[in-house]
């Protein structure tokens, strides 16, 4: 399973790592450049010195004359340094006295600008020399001489000369393989100890995951009403914390609703279950006595065919919303005349209606042709209808309105409401819910909406209910 | 003893009134919260049955009601609601038990017999006085160890009588108690019944055990 701090540990410790490598070679490079470049410099005040000491004399020799302090350093000494003079013609004039009979080569930039390069000693070792072309400098004719004004010098011509001074580069190299180690030592740690802090920053900075995982590991059914305050999470975490607060609400609301769902089905089975137990201990109990010989056994079985037919239309009622909201349900779907079909359905409670004083308006055109199961919207219609005519008070509005449309037709059907509220409307198609908290009438359970729902829903009929003003519920069915 | 029972069910009503009142109990029956809630505070039962979820006002507006006011009634819930909160709602509300539904209706009648004794103060179910015993569990009266058999309401009289031993009791306190709404007790039935239940329990020609002070009531004791 992939996880995140694995992922960016070896991640960092991989790029890291590979800009430490670059780095260290480019600093490698560079610090190597620099001490040649100290090295060369150094050289070439060795050359310059060296230079200074060769001088054309008046009469055009060239002499050189090496102090005694220096001399050792070109001779016997264990780590020697060497120099050879050429003139132009490649003749040589000087060389020092550590290079025997040997010859350095022979080397000089343009324009007097010296040369550097690497070479093999004469003595095996690894050395640098430089080479450079230069005009010694005259010597000076005494002041006695000048003075006496007995003879004018004659000019003289410039000797030009070619040296190169080699000396050895073993604190050149000392120094080199001294970097070269330091750093080669630094990209072996380096990532070792980038690996044990970036697994320590990452595992800082994945800590909100962890306290949001422990936080939410304690979340309970009993405990939805919890929120994630995200309080001291990064900001990269406020989002997840704000979806999984929105998340928490509605299984809290799936909760609240599963819990009305149960404490509802409890009331409509124990309720039947307990006047049917009841009744049959009372029976059983004092199967002659007079209050039971009086009431008569026909009572007592009216009543236990009353609980039965209860139980089973709840028990109907629920398969089939079980049915509907499965997809189980198998439709027939045909053109039918949906005019017609509101006033066949209507036609048994046009009389109950009356009765109940009810005043009742139909918009409808004369005809409405839609496909669909003729069974399945008869059952939608009927359930709209019972409910319009039961619900509203004595007295009250009864409206059914269609406004066919080229793409479907809307079904409005309306009646006066003195109970619902606005909060309501949510529940309205809630399975078992009901207005009155104490569901006292055993003949409604309160199915009939929720399955009206489901089945229009399977039939792709779109339906709302809506309190158009405070005394009016509106439910519409947009029908394809 | 007297009951209320309020209970919205129409055939639980009915049922659970008469297998209480076939356990020896004169029971008032209410469909909803606020008749519920008058007969509680009109009348002086020993028990009240209530459901909670009641058309008008539901069964936990009444019980703090009553509990809020004097009634010294003892209060049963009788509800399908079965979750542990909304038992121990009721319980925190002042109710003195709480039964589930679907219920057996012989621990209904035990449940109410035991908050009859409560509501006296009585720790057994078994009282004797002199020679006479009284099994309420079992509803079994027995005198010098010989059987007698009583009518329900004679029976109900004499048990009230023995709750109350010591105390004068009122002839409209035992009209409260033993007659529910159903009964129609004229003005000497009270009389007539003490005189059925004397004959009933006292040997012939012997002291009686419910003695009379006039213009007070009867007072049964040792």
């Amino acid at each position: 399973m992939s996880s995140i701090r694995r992922r960016l540990t070896w991640g960092l410790l991989g790029t890291l790592s590979i800009l430490i490598l670059l780095g260290g070679f480019v600093l490698f490079l560079t610090l190597r450049k620099v001490l040649i470049h100290e090295f060369d410099l150094t050289q070439l005040a060795g050359a310059e010195a060296l230079i200074a000491l060769a001088e054309q004399e008046l009469d055009g020799t060239i002499e050189l004359d090496l102090p005694a302090d220096s001399r050792s350093r070109f001779a016997d000494h264990p780590e020697p340094e060497y120099f050879q003079f050429w003139f132009r013609d490649g003749s040589t004039l000087a060389r020092s006295q550590s290079l025997g009979q040997a010859d350095l080569t022979r080397r000089a930039g343009a324009d007097g600008e010296p040369v550097m390069w690497d070479l093999e000693l004469p003595d095996g070792r690894r050395g640098r020399a430089l080479g450079i072309e230069f005009t010694p400098t005259l010597a000076t004719q005494d002041e006695d001489d000048e003075t006496s004004g007995d003879s004018l010098a004659l000019p003289l011509r410039p000797a030009r000369l070619t040296m190169v001074y080699a000396r050895g580069r073993e604190t050149l190299d000392r120094v080199l393989r001294t970097v070269a180690v330091s750093l080669a030592g630094l990209g072996l740690l380096l990532p070792v100890c980038i690996a044990l802090v970036v697994r320590a920053l990452v595992g800082r900075g994945l800590s909100p995951l962890k306290q949001i995982s422990e936080e939410i590991r304690g979340v309970e059914p009993d405990s939805l009403t919890h929120r994630f305050t995200g309080d001291r999470a990064p900001e990269e975490m406020l989002p997840i914390i704000t979806r999984l607060n929105e998340l928490l609400g509605r299984l809290e609301e799936a909760f609240e609703r599963e819990r009305r769902f149960s404490s509802n089905v409890a009331h409509e089975l124990r309720t039947p279950i307990s006047e049917l137990r009841t009744l049959s201990e009372v029976a059983l109990r004092s199967p002659n006595s007079p209050g039971l010989a009086a009431e008569g056994t026909r009572n007592c079985f009216e009543d236990v065919l009353g609980i039965a037919l209860q139980m089973e239309r709840i028990v109907t009622t629920l398969l089939a919303l079980g049915r509907a909201q499965r997809g189980d349900q198998s439709l027939h779907p045909e053109e039918i005349d949906l005019v017609a079909l509101l006033e066949r359905t209507w036609q048994p409670y046009s009389r109950m209606a009356r009765q109940r004083g009810m005043s009742c308006r139909f918009e409808l055109p004369d005809q409405a042709i839609v496909s669909s199961d003729p069974a399945l919207l008869a059952s939608v219609l009927t359930n709209l209808f019972s409910n319009a005519v039961i619900h509203a008070p004595p007295g009250g509005k009864f409206l059914c309105l269609l406004r066919p449309g080229p793409n479907h037709n809307v079904l409005t059907i309306a009646n006066t409401n003195d109970t619902l509220r606005q909060d309501d409307l949510v529940h309205i198609f809630e399975p078992f819910w009901q207005k009155d908290p104490s569901r006292s009438s055993p003949d409604h359970s309160g199915l009939g909406l929720a399955t009206s729902a489901a089945v229009a829903k399977l039939l792709a009929i779109e339906i709302r209910v809506t309190l158009a003003d405070p005394n009016l519920l509106e439910v519409t069915l947009t029908i394809p | 003893m007297r009951i209320l029972l309020i209970e919205d069910s129409e055939r639980l009503r009915k049922y659970v009134g008469k297998g209480l009142r076939q356990a020896g109990f004169s029971v008032d029956s209410a469909s909803d919260g606020e008749e519920g809630l008058w007969l509680a505070e009109s009348n002086l039962y020993d028990v009240i049955v209530l459901d909670l979820m009641l058309p008008k006002l539901d069964g936990l507006s009444i019980l703090k009601q009553l509990k809020s006011g004097t009634c010294q009634s003892q209060v049963l819930i009788l509800s399908a609601k079965d979750t542990v909160s909304d038992r121990v709602r009721g319980l925190k509300l002042g109710a003195d038990d709480y039964l589930v539904k679907p219920f057996a209706l012989d621990e209904l009648v035990a449940r109410v017999f035991c908050l009859v004794r409560r509501h006296y103060r009585m720790k057994s179910p078994t009282i004797t006085i002199s020679d006479l015993e009284i099994d309420m569990a079992r509803r079994r009266v027995t005198r010098n160890g010989r059987s007698i058999e009583l009518p329900p309401r004679e029976y109900a009289l004499l048990e009230y009588l023995l709750f109350r031993r010591g105390e004068v009791v009122s002839r409209s306190e035992i009209e409260e108690h033993i007659y529910d709404e159903r009964a129609e007790p004229c003005s000497n039935v009270v009389d007539a019944a003490v005189y059925s239940l004397r004959k009933r329990i006292d040997p012939p020609g012997g002291r009686s055990l419910i003695q009379t002070r006039r213009g007070l009531g009867y007072i049964i004791d040792s």
